[in-house]
């Protein structure tokens, strides 16, 4: 069993577009949605929910202020600035803030605080038309520890082992952070999305020294390629200075951004040339993992 | 006035929102808190004049005060300290997140803190527009903190300031939007959109914060955005049609108010709407 992720650095290059048009184009895989800050893989695979779960991961302080006695040193040991005094003089925590270090407990001489599990949101199993899909739905602002995306990606990998599917495709979240390192760690490719956007080469950049820091072997994708033909010629080179394969460019096309606002994939368009872009994609990821065996 | 620029969804057009508006309403300050994947100033450009390396209190085990009581490793919360019984006894940088519980339980005195990088704050000015950002070096995982120290260099400044926030909607973004006087979400009217809107509103809401809509490639997709700012009562200041002049401009690093006096007025325009929401 393999797992496939797919990255990008910067937000709305086209990851889960990629995703929605591999889910139709690879017949066995398991799906999991790990950007659990917002999960839209869902919404492209006609998900019908089958199980959900809560999931509390992290720990926020409680004050009791009857026992407080309004020392202040919770305050000033919190390095997290989750603890803030209201206006009749009450000390607060700010759960959006506070990461459950313990700390204040510590402190406190009056044994006014405790340390309580908090619901950090909710873990989903659905079923779709291509196969089932994993994902999850963090609680807003709740810590993204990256251990709800470690929790779905186990179960991901268990689904697949028991029912001997060869992949599974994880779809993956922007940034370089806990929550992308959780999805990096331990897969067995990364598929970059990136476009010939200064922004998004730059954030490129940086996702790949991270996968490269992980020791995840990494191809790419030029979405939006026909955007700007100069920088699209300049990601070319540095990929190739990289020894990134680069394995697809898909063109600048309002019909894929309409036809995932109407909650389908790119695939459903119709248009042969454009699929068999998307095919040749899954086509880089087999051969890469045939290669290697 | 502070604004933060947000969205659920990443890609929706917050940078390109936050350097225009930045450009149009100075002078002003322009914080990219994007720490994971700093953009403004691709589109900003400005000249950085200071770089500062950006620092967390990291714990140093005195292995001849330590006699392997575990105190630490029980208790804390992360799991972060490692003891090898007899050996060594250690903190591992990428899960601490510099509580300091550890240096307080350790009845040995044997455990101090040093500063460890974690990324850089930089500074600099592009014309009217005061410039700083934060950026996380590569492999390490909070960027909170990081957010938060570039607030230390702006705390009690009169100037007004726009923040380009990370996307998302857990503690980094909190971290964006906690100081904010109007938080400015930009979002697009697809279902993901849509999907993603309603996530950053729980914060902005339990943060209790004015809010308002920025619609981006807004004749593409439906009107289900529209209807659902009505009836929850966001205003819309703007929308922004998908237009392949700024998506072109926008990859060479161009916003549109730095190519269109056109949008610059209008960039201006939403800001005069913003500053009428706090009367």
């Amino acid at each position: 069993m393999k797992q496939i992720v797919i990255i990008s650095g910067k937000g709305g290059t086209g990851k889960t577009t990629v995703a929605a048009a591999l889910s139709r184009i690879a017949s066995e895989k398991v799906l999991v949605d790990v950007d659990v800050d917002a999960a839209n893989l869902e919404i492209v695979t006609d998900a019908k929910l089958v199980h959900s779960e809560p999931f509390s991961d992290s720990k926020l302080a409680a004050i009791d202020d009857e026992k407080c006695i309004r020392c202040d040193l919770c305050r000033q040991h919190c390095r997290f600035d989750a603890i803030s005094v209201d206006e009749d003089g009450k000390y607060r925590i700010d759960e959006h803030s506070c990461e459950g270090c313990d700390v204040c407990r510590l402190v406190c001489p009056a044994d006014a605080i405790s340390i309580n599990s908090a619901l950090s949101g909710t873990v989903k199993k659905s079923e779709t038309p291509f196969g089932t899909l994993w994902h999850g739905e963090l609680s807003a602002g709740r810590d993204n520890s990256g251990k709800m995306v470690t929790y779905l990606r186990e179960k991901g990998a268990e689904d697949a082992q028991n029912k001997q599917i060869p992949y599974v495709l994880i779809d993956g979240a922007p940034g370089v952070g806990c929550q992308v390192i959780a999805s990096l760690t331990g897969v067995d490719l990364a598929l970059i999305v990136s476009e010939p956007t200064l922004s998004a080469m730059h954030d490129l950049e940086r996702i790949f020294q991270l996968a490269q820091h992980f020791r995840v072997p990494a191809i790419l994708v030029i979405n939006k390629a026909s955007i700007n033909s100069s920088l699209k010629g300049e990601i070319s080179r540095w990929a190739n200075n990289q020894k990134i394969p680069i394995v697809a460019e898909i063109p600048v096309d309002v019909r894929i951004v309409k036809s995932m606002a109407q909650r389908q994939s790119p695939i459903e368009i119709g248009d042969e040339e454009l699929t068999a872009i998307y095919k040749n994609i899954w086509t880089a990821v087999e051969d890469f993992f045939n290669e290697k065996s | 006035m502070i604004v933060s620029v947000a969205s659920g969804k990443g890609g929706t057009g917050k940078t390109t929102v936050a350097v225009s508006l930045a450009i149009a309403a100075a002078p002003i300050t322009l914080i990219d808190a994007d720490v994971e994947e700093p953009n403004a100033n691709i589109l900003l450009h400005a000249e950085k004049s200071t770089i500062r390396k950006a620092s967390l209190p990291f714990p140093e085990i005195d292995m001849k005060k330590c006699d392997f009581c575990e105190k630490c490793s029980d208790f804390c919360a992360y799991n972060a300290i490692v003891v090898l019984k007899g050996l060594k006894v250690f903190a591992v940088p990428e899960i601490c997140k510099s509580c300091g519980g550890c240096k307080l339980v350790c009845p040995q005195n044997a455990i101090s803190e040093k500063p460890r990088d974690i990324g850089y704050i930089s500074f600099g000015e592009k014309g009217d527009v005061s410039f700083e950002e934060g950026l996380l070096n590569i492999g390490e995982s909070s960027a909170t903190p990081l957010i938060r120290m570039l607030f230390d260099f702006v705390d009690g400044e009169s100037k007004n300031i726009v923040i380009d926030c990370p996307p998302g909607a857990a503690h980094p973004t909190v971290e964006s939007i906690k100081r904010a006087d109007v938080v400015l979400l930009v979002t697009e009217p697809t279902p993901f959109g849509l999907h993603d809107l309603k996530e950053a509103l729980v914060i902005t809401r339990t943060l209790n914060k004015r809010t308002a809509l920025v619609i981006n490639r807004a004749d593409i997709g439906t009107d289900e955005i529209l209807k659902f700012a009505d009836s929850n009562k966001l205003p819309v200041l703007m929308e922004i049609p998908y237009d392949e002049e700024i998506a072109r401009n926008y990859s060479k690093g161009i916003s549109p108010a730095e190519f269109s006096p056109r949008w610059r007025e209008k960039f201006l325009n939403l800001w005069t709407k913003i500053e009428g929401m706090i009367g």
